[in-house]
């Protein structure tokens, strides 16, 4: 972040230095980047203490534009070699001195002056040259090798409103996960079919329940057992199957026959005859049916014939309404 | 501001105090739920009035739950706002500190505003992910009820040998929901007898429609079963399961289910092709090794696919006739390894401290993505197919290994790497290791919990921060390639010896010399099982002999670890829990810190001893502490001449003084 600042600083300080000519106008800016500069070195701490002094003496100078590396060996203010042509446009002057110029470069200056535009457009040839800060000093290049460990406030901002759009979607995840199961739970007693009749009146007539609720409940039985299952029911409206249970176990106690007599044959006690009766399955089919049970356990739901083979989706639609699973 | 000057970009450390405050503030977080849920279930089981932990209900749990104040009395509600008050005041006027830091530039604020912001972030998922598997109807059930039951789950790991001894199998299962209105969960499971042929509890059921209902739910359980029952347990297939479900008692999962019953494993929906397929795969690998000597049949299933190889269970894949199975079922158990071999195998690995080597890490995906991205620039392709292909290379990888903390650890974190690969930047491991850590966490908070991933992401650690300065100095001090192979063992091990001691209290003393013995094979044998794993579903014969060489690359494993953690100096008892993991901690930084004190004594003697030397010839000024360069020449050749010169000069002083 520094590095920006400085860089915004000294571009907009540096062009209005490389618009002067020698002179006055060039001391007025010259001061005016001595407040800039001074307010650089402040922006980073504590420098060399002769650099204030000598930034008032010194005429045609500018503050050096200092790139961090060599913030420790370029001193604050750079001494420009004057040059017959007028036009400075240097760019990033920041040796102890200018860099000598190639041969020939005072015509090359002379040619190109004429076409410099106002935005400082550098010449190639004030790049080439060997400067004296290009010796093999340790300091003037510095090694880097301290790892990063320190976050400017931009990375932090960032870092964090990552963190919080991940923090948004796993939270939906488990949301989505609880409402679902809190919707499917309380859509699901509606599928119990047929037996149960006071199951809608469940958090009206728990009351009712209660006594049975207490004689149906499973291993510790007690009535206070069932009076927290009846605040339970009431009070956490995603379970209410706890009562209901007790009911359809009632009325499966009540009206439970392994048979009912509607003469389908029931899919997990059929023998290979029966099967065969079914129009539609033949030896084989049968044999591939039982073999299919033995290996399932048993059948839950006669679409579970699909996994047969030889019985296709047009085979169970023909058979369908002459099997059942029981 | 010098520190800023010398700050290195390739090396970026800056999330990882973050992510360190994310596991901190992850396993407080559960801590901290886990204590107040065992307040809440013991309130409950208070005002019940002396009904047993069993019988405790989910409607006080779910009072207490409701987080309303039902507490009657006056002070303690004004006590409860003044303090939920004074919390929101000292969080506001943190976050103006902060602010305040921030605009001045003090140089910390950044990462404090990001540890403060992702400690709330680990905290808050730790606690939700907590709360909705309490709330969870299968655990209210278990918590109350604890009883016969009917679940209808999905497998979601593979069945391995059960560490119970009632039990021979066990496997992780993830609930679709219980099945209520049936005999079965109603506990009087025989009541309709009607035993006919393939018997099962009846119920009313329609063709089309099941009338029974089903609780939904989504916890994670453990089943427990007989032998008879595991073989057909396929992952990824959905069951109708029978038995006791009940809160867990140790383990990482919430909650147990032992089967037991008539019947009660009933397939509903076969596995996904791609399960099937991986599992055709796994177990045509262990055809295959079954016939390696006994070494060879419990390692090499642990290097390739980290599961030893005493716990497998063979699972009968799709459409065999029950009777069929049974027979095959019983011969591949009663040959399986000997009991007390493979116990006494791991043991000794365990102590020897090379057991890391049986679970999946890193290493098998680096040496995979090694592999094709050679093939990749072999073939010039471009960096983002690439890129892709390694990625796409990871994934399978990943899907033929035992499920395991570290693979999530190792796949996350080699998918971002070659995620950076394809956009070209270099890899950052330390980066990476802690956008792993923190996303990880984030969506499964409670991964922080386990130690596979902790010992995993502890190895990374200590490798990318210390394997490059201990390879330095070792390298001043043994062969080359010896020195990176200690310099590895060392730093990896600085993090995991806390953790291995919160396992089990007792420090491995011959670990460096153990992995030095076995590293030189690791590699290679890895290679190897992974060939015979990806062709022995169709060409046994070669992964025949890819196994028979991997299994030799076992072999010097199996020596090393018999040798070497047989003795009786090879475990160093320590104490346990979280006191034996600091001082663990701290006896590294005393070790540490010593050796960085001797490395300055030797090396200030040493330049001493050189200006001196050199005083006579040089013009330095004399009392220069430290002349740049490193000294010439190899250290050993150095000081083995200037021994044999001082032992010469000792034993013949009148021939040297001629």
């Amino acid at each position: 972040m520094g590095v920006s600042r400085i860089s915004k600083h000294a571009s907009g300080t540096g062009t209005g230095t490389g618009r002067t000519t020698a002179g006055g106008r060039g001391r007025g800016i010259g001061s005016g980047s001595a407040q800039a500069a001074g307010r650089l070195r402040d922006l980073r701490g504590p420098s060399r203490a002769g650099d204030h002094a000598t930034s008032e003496r010194l005429p045609h100078t500018r503050p050096a534009v200092i790139p961090e590396w060599d913030r420790h060996t370029a001193p604050a203010r750079v001494t420009l070699v004057k040059q017959p042509s007028s036009a400075a446009k240097r760019w990033r002057d920041t040796s102890t001195g200018s860099p000598p110029p190639p041969p020939g470069h005072a015509r090359i200056r002379e040619l190109s002056a004429v076409s410099i535009s106002r935005t400082a457009t550098k010449p190639l040839s004030e790049l080439i040259g060997v400067r004296p800060s290009d010796a093999a000093d340790e300091t003037s290049r510095r090694k880097r090798d301290r790892p990063r460990l320190v976050f400017t406030v931009n990375q932090a901002l960032v870092v964090i409103l990552l963190l919080i759009a991940a923090l948004g979607v796993s939270l939906t995840m488990l949301v989505q996960q609880s409402m679902s199961l809190a919707a499917l739970s309380a859509g699901g007693t509606t599928r119990i079919a047929g037996n149960e009749a006071e199951r809608d009146d469940t958090s009206s007539s728990v009351t009712g329940n209660e006594s049975e609720n207490g004689q149906n409940q499973l291993q510790t039985d007690s009535s206070t057992d069932s009076d927290v299952a009846e605040d339970d029911a009431n009070g956490t409206p995603a379970y209410p199957n706890t009562s209901d249970k007790s009911e359809s176990e009632q009325n499966a106690n009540a009206t439970t026959t392994p048979e009912p007599d509607d003469g389908r044959i029931d899919l997990n006690t059929a023998t290979s005859e029966q099967l065969q009766t079914i129009n539609g399955i033949g030896p084989v089919t049968a044999e591939r049916i039982l073999e299919h049970r033995k290996a399932i356990g048993r059948f839950v739901s006669v679409d579970q014939l699909l996994d047969v083979k030889g019985i296709g989706s047009k085979t169970l639609e023909k058979i369908r309404d002459q099997v059942k699973v029981g | 501001m010098d520190w800023m000057l010398r700050e290195q970009g390739s090396r970026d450390w800056r999330l990882l105090p973050v992510a360190l405050t994310m596991w901190a503030a992850s396993l407080a977080a559960h801590l901290v739920f886990d204590w107040w849920s065992a307040a809440a279930e013991s309130g409950a089981a208070d005002m019940v009035g002396g009904v047993d932990a069993v019988g405790i209900s989910a409607g006080e749990a779910a009072v207490h739950m409701g987080a309303v104040p039902v507490s009657e009395d006056a002070g303690a509600v004004i006590a409860s706002v003044t303090s939920q008050v004074m919390l929101a005041a000292v969080a506001v006027l943190l976050l103006m500190a902060l602010g305040i830091a921030l605009r001045m530039g003090i140089r910390w604020s950044g990462t404090v505003a990001v540890c403060l912001a992702v400690a709330c972030i680990g905290g808050i998922t730790a606690i939700a992910s907590d709360a909705a598997a309490w709330r969870d109807p299968a655990a209210v059930w278990a918590r109350s009820q604890g009883s016969h039951t009917q679940v209808r789950a999905t497998v979601t790991a593979p069945v391995v040998a059960s560490d119970q001894r009632e039990y021979d199998c066990q496997a992780d299962v993830r609930l679709n929901g219980i099945i209520m209105g049936t005999d079965a969960t109603d506990g009087a499971f025989v009541r309709n007898g009607a035993a006919v042929g393939a018997n099962v509890a009846t119920y009313a059921d329609d063709s089309s429609e099941s009338s029974e209902t089903m609780l939904h739910s989504k916890a994670k359980v453990r089943v427990y079963a007989e032998e008879r029952y595991c073989t057909k347990l396929n992952r990824g297939a959905v069951y109708r399961l029978t038995g006791t479900l009940e809160q867990a008692e140790y383990g990482r999962m919430p909650l147990w289910l032992l089967v037991e019953g008539e019947e009660p494993v009933i397939r509903v929906k076969g596995p996904p092709w791609h399960r099937a397929v991986v599992e055709h795969m796994q177990q045509s690998f262990f055809h295959v090794t079954e016939r390696l000597p006994d070494q060879g049949r419990v390692l090499v299933p642990g290097l390739t696919l980290g599961v030893l190889g005493q716990d497998y269970v063979s699972v009968t894949t799709d459409s065999t006739t029950g009777t069929a199975s049974e027979p095959a079922g019983e011969e591949s158990w009663t040959a399986s390894v000997n009991e007390t071999y493979a116990n006494t195998l791991e043991d000794r690995f365990r102590r020897s401290g090379i057991m890391h080597l049986m679970a999946v890490s890193g290493g098998h995906f680096v040496l995979l993505a090694d592999m094709v991205r050679r093939l990749c620039m072999r073939f010039l392709l471009g960096r983002k197919p690439s890129a892709a292909l390694i990625a796409f290379a990871y994934v399978l990888l990943a899907l033929l290994m035992f499920p395991g903390d570290s693979v999530t650890r190792a796949l996350v974190m080699g998918l971002l790497g070659a995620a950076a690969y394809g956009i070209g930047r270099r890899t950052q491991s330390l980066s990476a290791l802690s956008w792993t850590v923190i996303g990880v966490l984030i969506f499964d908070p409670d991964m922080s919990q386990s130690y596979g991933f902790a010992l995993s992401s502890a190895a990374v650690l200590g490798i990318v921060l210390f394997a490059g300065i201990l390879g330095r100095t070792l390298v001043k001090l043994l062969p080359e390639t010896i020195a990176q192979m200690t310099a590895m063992t060392m730093a990896a091990q600085m993090f995991t010896l806390p953790i291995q001691i919160l396992m089990e209290p007792e420090l491995p003393l011959l670990s460096v010399p153990a992995n030095l013995l076995v590293s030189p094979f690791v590699g290679f044998a890895t290679v190897t099982g992974l060939m015979a794993l990806a062709c022995a579903w169709c060409v046994p014969w070669l992964a025949g002999m890819f196994a028979w060489i991997a299994s030799l690359g076992t072999l010097v494993m199996e020596r090393v670890a018999m040798w070497l953690g047989g003795g009786e100096w090879t475990a160093l008892p320590w104490p346990d829990g979280v006191t034996g993991a600091l001082l663990m901690l701290l006896a590294e930084c005393g070790l540490a810190a010593l050796a960085v004190l001797t490395a300055r004594f030797v090396r200030y003697r040493l330049m001493r001893d050189m200006v001196l030397g050199m005083d006579a010839t040089a013009d330095s000024e004399p009392g220069e502490d430290r002349s740049p360069g490193e000294r010439f020449g190899s250290a050993r050749r150095v000081r083995m001449s200037l021994w044999w010169q001082e032992t010469r000069k000792l034993f013949l002083p009148a021939g040297d003084r001629t």
